[in-house]
């Protein structure tokens, strides 16, 4: 077990490696006046800047494995270049980024889990009764919910109509908060660093602007999550042990509490993970719909522009990110069923 | 039979098999339903017939029974042929990647050793790179369309069904018929399509039918932030990227568009729909363990 | 017992933020002594000699002052940093065989937002600065062209860094309180061009610009600071001018915040703060519009409809800018790519196939520049009198124009290559952009024109990123090319040479210097190098005519912009840039 692990974190930056030279090479059949477009986002500029002018001076004229080795040699200084389309270095705008997507996935996960453990349980419960019919028909439906359009269905009842919750990640008051000298960033994630400042009500604003688009990606994650929790604890619940503890007279709610409950719950935890990395191309639509500003806009704004730099940062970390999640599920996987043996 | 008969007495079965057979014929009557009549749709019925340019949707009318989007295109017609559009696209992709995926992953699990580990880490080097970023990286470089997207989406879907039937015909593999046909010196591939396959393949049904109207909904995706269909091809999600601008409507009537996006986002959903809620009564069906 | 504790928390977060989303959902007067505009550009930088986006420049022009002030609606320079507005009659403009000389008085007493006081010493600063690091902004260029003939680096390439440096540091110099340009050769716009209203030339601090990392100004020191990126520039995050508002902070991609600088030289501004936020998304705009969570937007043409009506909004519609648009014809095809079999066989054309002035006329009169204008725009952008704007000075009102005239169309298509485009037919490709979608309907209207003429016109449409876009242009392979020009500053010098000067950009990639050449230099440059207004104006004239004989482009559309405020809002004024504003004047609340 510990030798698998070790193995493939050993292979962690081999395969990024990888990664980096396949999008690199992307790049050679791209025109290298293509790579400038991040600097001239409009076609009545080009009267002005002489293209081979700037092409020299971003070292975009440079052979491609020249200029691959030169970003490979910053990286090495932790360096990842600069994002044009982020106007800020690549590295700052990834923990920016990155810290608003994570906010938006955690949350999405808590309501993801609460959900199906809550819901799963009672469906499981009360097994063959009409609510579990119920939401087992929903859970199937809402698989069938594209979610950009839940999505702008929800700003439009919730934001265009009534402005409870409108698009962005903070209201124009709490920005002016957030950006003054007073307010220290320690995560970038909004909720967690205005608690930390002790300012309650920018608390509030974030999660108000987190409200629909993490309801949005916990909607689709929630379906396959009820069911397994459904389904494992069925599971649980006909086992012989479980008669056991009723026979010595303990009350149901104990019975599936204590005992049924977290025995079905480890499926449920490890799928939950697989579940974190389907979403993430779920993140970057969201993202879109409700102009929330985190990896997913910074991707699609980066691949539309060519911003090589940025691609290639959002690559690796996501990819990273990706493996790692992939070595926690199987390890997950290990603990459950002891038979499963990786050499 | 048997199958059908059970897929049919169950209500959310039967609701999934209509929907999806409601869809096919409309796929098939198309050609009647929704004629090409402007010179551009005569020459490629695909792209979506267009009254006038004008920049305003217009509502539900004798012409264009659902109206019209921004641009003039017809909506009722984009509907007819996305259908196709909606079918061909997850058809190619799902049968494709239900091949591909099968065949590596379920002879990686079979032969073991190197090609098991090959395939593994090609799965593992595939699911590292970011969906999303690979199709756009695809669609920039070859440019729109659906066909590149169907590639990009080929490349990297196969991996689920390579999971799915390893760890079932990793199980698989151990049962005693098994070895009991090897002794009897059946070649090796003659095993692996003969006995291991008929006995894995049941899960990969019904991740196709799922992946079915799964594909149809990343489609739509991709299309909505801009990196699908060419402009103007008959795709679902493009309607609704038409319909983006649209949905504050007009002071004092939030609604008043409310036809640009209602109409695409129907026909995706129960399209969807049908084809998720088949691929559970196939489940159900064809593997009662898998409840 | 867990699931209703799990319940009750949910209900209670839910509670409070739909509490905290009322309470500040109710005032009416939304923040009030700051104007909120909501824009779907992002700034790519602070310093406004590495702008390249016009709708940046918004920006430097109320941060920064330059030498003299364009006064739109009187259409004429005034006074600004500098005292007097140099013309020949007073004597501050002096043209000698030699050359001509510039001077220009500098007020006195006016301070930066940082505190010092201005001096010529700056202005010397600011313009050799702008020319050393290779500024790539719109009005960096023509300075280039007044005082070194090119840009600074043409100039190195040519004679060397030390003799370049020398030229330089001779065009501009400080003679008391004056700053005397010297011109090696004569350059009309020059005036003009300083009046640029600190898009572009406004005057930096030389002392705080030095201080912050920016070139000290020195010759040593000069050829390090050369090809600046915007990455390493110290003024990327950092303005510090003499205008009504200071800079206090800017996060990058989503918010620019103005301050009011209260010992402004014309007096302090009325509103407090401008604060510029970046919202790429057209609903979300107009929704915080409505809400009053923004206070001004730009229009697009089909958003006035979802807008109009509605209560506490108002509008200005209509406004003219200097953006027009045309389709260049390329004269000659680099490649064969685009244009099918590269033959007059019906399914390609030959490369050199808009050569021939009878194919560009009949594509002049088989566009319908009315269903683009009324149907694309609403009605709300201009169809132009020519190349020169509208609103330009020297733009000729009864300058003879195309119009849709399908019959014309088809005659000239007959006589075009001696019959043989009627009766082959041709195919070739127009691209656009993605998601440019005035470029999009335009190349859709120009098809569905062009194919109603002759089943065997074939015209195909391919949309790609703006990024590809820019590979092709370069490479010279797209058959027409369909985006124009947007002059910094009002002179049809500008204009012309742009378009129809041998040496300008049009005239490259659509490779028709022979034909400018022999026709259009010569008046170009009476336009550039004559101080005689009549003179100048004939040149123009002519010039406009023979755009229009020549049928160099069809020119279809001049953009209007309309823009949408809360009516609360006052004194609205949009700047010389149009897509910016002049937030001097603007103010909040009650008349």
């Amino acid at each position: 077990m510990g030798q698998y692990t070790l193995r493939k974190l050993a292979l962690l930056p081999v395969t990024l490696l990888c990664l980096s030279i396949i999008v690199f090479s992307f790049m050679s059949f791209i025109s290298p006046y293509a790579r400038l477009a991040v600097f001239c986002n409009n076609p009545e500029a080009l009267r002005t800047v002489n293209l081979d002018v700037l092409l020299h001076r971003y070292g975009l004229d440079k052979p491609v494995p020249a200029q691959y080795w030169t970003w490979l040699n910053r990286l090495f200084h932790a360096d990842f270049g600069w994002s044009q389309s982020a106007r800020m270095p690549v590295s700052q705008a990834l923990l920016r980024y990155g810290a608003a997507s994570i906010e938006l996935l955690s949350l999405a996960l808590i309501w993801a889990l609460a959900g199906s453990i809550i819901l799963g349980t009672y469906a499981a419960v009360h097994e063959q009764t009409f609510s579990d019919m119920f939401l087992r028909v929903a859970s199937t439906v809402s698989l069938a919910i594209p979610e950009f359009i839940f999505g702008l269905v929800l700003l439009v009842v919730f934001y265009s109509s009534v402005n409870w919750f409108p698009p962005g990640r903070l209201s124009f008051w709490a920005l002016n908060i957030v950006y003054s000298q007073g307010f220290v960033t320690y995560t970038g994630l909004h909720t967690v660093d205005s608690l930390l400042n002790a300012n309650f009500w920018v608390f509030l604003d974030a999660l108000r602007h987190l409200f629909l688009p993490s309801l949005v990606v916990a909607l689709g994650m929630w379906t396959t999550l009820f069911r397994l929790m459904r389904s494992s604890l069925l599971e649980v619940i006909h086992e012989d042990y479980v008669t056991v503890a009723r026979a010595k007279g303990l009350t149901e709610a104990i019975v599936i509490r204590k005992h049924a409950r977290r025995n079905a719950l480890l499926p449920v935890i490890t799928q939950a993970g697989i579940t974190v990395v389907r979403s993430i191309g779920g993140i970057v639509i969201v993202e879109s719909v409700f102009t929330f500003r985190g990896m997913g806009m910074f991707l699609v704004t980066a691949a539309t522009t060519l911003d090589f730099p940025a691609i290639l940062g959002i690559s690796l970390v996501v990819g990273a990110f990706i493996i790692l999640m992939n070595i926690v599920i199987d390890l997950g996987y290990a603990i459950l069923d002891p038979r499963i043996q990786y050499k | 039979m048997s199958n059908l008969r059970h897929i049919v007495k169950n209500p959310l079965g039967a609701l999934g098999l209509s929907l999806v057979i409601l869809w096919l014929g409309i796929a098939a009557m198309t050609p009647f339903f929704a004629k090409p009549t402007t010179q551009q749709s005569l020459r490629n019925p695909y792209m979506i017939e267009r009254y006038g340019f004008s920049s305003l949707p217009s509502p539900p009318s004798e012409e264009s029974p659902f109206g019209r989007a921004a641009g003039g295109y017809d909506i009722f017609y984009g509907i007819m042929w996305g259908s196709r559009t909606a079918l061909k696209v997850s058809l190619i992709v799902v049968v494709t990647t239900a091949v591909i995926g099968t065949f590596l992953g379920g002879m990686g699990a079979f032969l073991g050793g190197l090609v098991d580990e090959v395939v593994m880490r090609l799965v593992d080097l595939l699911m590292g790179l970011p969906f999303v970023i690979a199709v756009m990286l695809i669609t920039i470089i070859l440019g729109k369309g659906l066909g590149n997207v169907m590639l990009a989406l080929i490349i990297f879907a196969w991996r689920d069904y390579a999971r799915v039937i390893r760890s079932r015909v990793l199980s698989v593999k151990n049962e005693e018929y098994i070895s009991a046909a090897k002794s009897t010196g059946c070649s090796l591939l003659r095993i692996f399509f003969r006995h291991i396959l008929p006995n894995s393949v049941q899960p990969v049904f019904v991740v196709a039918s799922v992946e079915m109207g799964r594909i149809i909904l990343v489609v739509a995706g991709l299309s909505f932030i801009g990196v699908g269909a060419e402009p103007g091809y008959a795709d679902w999600g493009q309607l609704i990227n038409f319909a983006r601008g649209w949905i504050i409507g007009a002071s004092g009537n939030p609604f008043k568009y409310w036809y640009t996006l209602f109409f695409p986002s129907l026909a995706i959903f129960s399209y969807a729909l049908g084809w998720i809620l088949l691929g559970d009564v196939l489940r159900d069906v064809l593997d009662p363990k898998l409840r | 017992m867990f699931e209703k504790r799990v319940w009750l928390l949910a209900i209670v977060i839910l509670a409070t933020a739909l509490i905290a989303g009322f309470a500040t959902a109710q005032e009416v007067l939304r923040n009030p002594g700051t104007i909120i505009k909501v824009d779907p550009d992002s700034l790519e930088t602070l310093d406004p000699h590495l702008m390249v986006s016009t709708s940046s420049m918004e920006i430097p022009n109320n941060v920064y002052d330059s030498l003299l002030i364009y006064d739109r609606s009187a259409a004429i320079v005034i006074p600004g940093l500098a005292t007097e507005v140099p013309s020949l009659d007073n004597g501050l403009i002096i043209v000698r065989a030699t050359g001509v000389t510039i001077t220009f008085p500098i007020r006195q007493g006016v301070k930066f937002h940082s505190g010092d006081v201005l001096t010529p010493e700056d202005v010397k600063y600011t313009f050799e600065r702008a020319l050393v690091i290779g500024g790539t902004s719109d009005t960096v260029r023509p300075l280039g062209t007044a005082l070194l003939e090119g840009s600074f680096q043409d100039l190195v390439d040519r004679v060397g860094y030390d003799a370049a440096f020398d030229r330089l540091d001779r065009a501009i110099e400080v003679s008391g309180q004056n700053v005397v340009f010297n011109l090696e050769k004569p350059f009309a716009p020059f005036v003009t061009l300083m009046a640029d209203n600190g898009l572009g030339l406004g005057i930096m601090c030389k002392r705080w610009a030095i201080e912050e990392g920016c070139w000290p100004g020195t010759k040593e020191t000069g050829q390090a600071h050369m090809g600046l990126t915007v990455q390493d520039d110290p003024l990327f995050d950092k303005m510090n001018g003499t205008g009504p508002f200071k800079m206090v902070e800017w996060v990058p991609n989503e918010r620019v915040v103005l301050k009011r600088f209260e010992e402004y030289w014309r007096g302090p501004a009325e509103i407090e703060t401008v604060i510029r936020r970046y919202v790429p998304d057209t609903s979300a705009r107009l929704l915080q519009l409505k809400a009053g969570d923004a206070d001004i937007v730009r229009l697009m043409p089909a958003d006035l409809a979802q807008l109009e009506g509605e209560q506490g909004i108002k509008f200005e519609k209509r406004i003219p800018s200097f953006w027009l648009i045309k389709l260049n014809f390329n004269f000659d095809i680099k490649s064969t790519e685009y244009i099918g079999s590269g033959e007059l066989d019906g399914k390609g054309i030959p490369r050199n196939f808009f050569t021939d002035i009878d194919v560009r006329k009949a594509f002049c009169y088989a566009f319908d520049q009315n269903a683009f204008l009324q149907d694309v725009y609403l009605g709300q952008a201009l169809k132009p009198y020519g190349v020169i704007p509208i609103g330009m000075p020297f733009a000729n009102s009864h300058n003879p124009q195309y119009s849709y005239d399908p019959q014309k169309a088809i005659e000239y298509f007959k006589k075009a290559w001696g019959g043989q485009v009627w009766e082959k037919g041709f195919r070739f490709t127009v691209f656009y952009a993605t998601g440019a979608t005035h470029w999009e309907r335009f190349a859709e209207i120009l098809k569905a024109n062009i194919e109603a003429l002759n089943p065997k016109f074939h015209i195909d449409t391919n949309a790609v990123l703006w990024a590809t876009m820019m590979g092709l242009i370069q490479g010279g392979t797209m058959p027409v090319h369909n985006f124009g020009l947007i002059p910094a500053v009002p002179d049809s010098y500008l204009v012309m040479e742009d378009q129809m000067y041998s040496k300008g950009f049009y005239a490259d990639i659509c490779h028709y210097q022979v034909l400018a050449e022999e026709r259009y230099d010569s008046l170009v440059e009476t336009v550039k190098e004559s101080f005689d207004p009549e003179l100048r104006k004939e040149a123009a004239y002519d010039l406009q005519r023979l755009c229009y004989e020549d049928a160099l482009a069809l020119i279809y559309w001049q953009d209007a912009t309309t823009w949408a405020m809360r009516d609360y809002v006052y004194g609205f004024k949009p700047s010389l840039s149009p897509m910016g504003l002049d937030y001097y004047n603007f103010r909040k609340g009650s008349e």
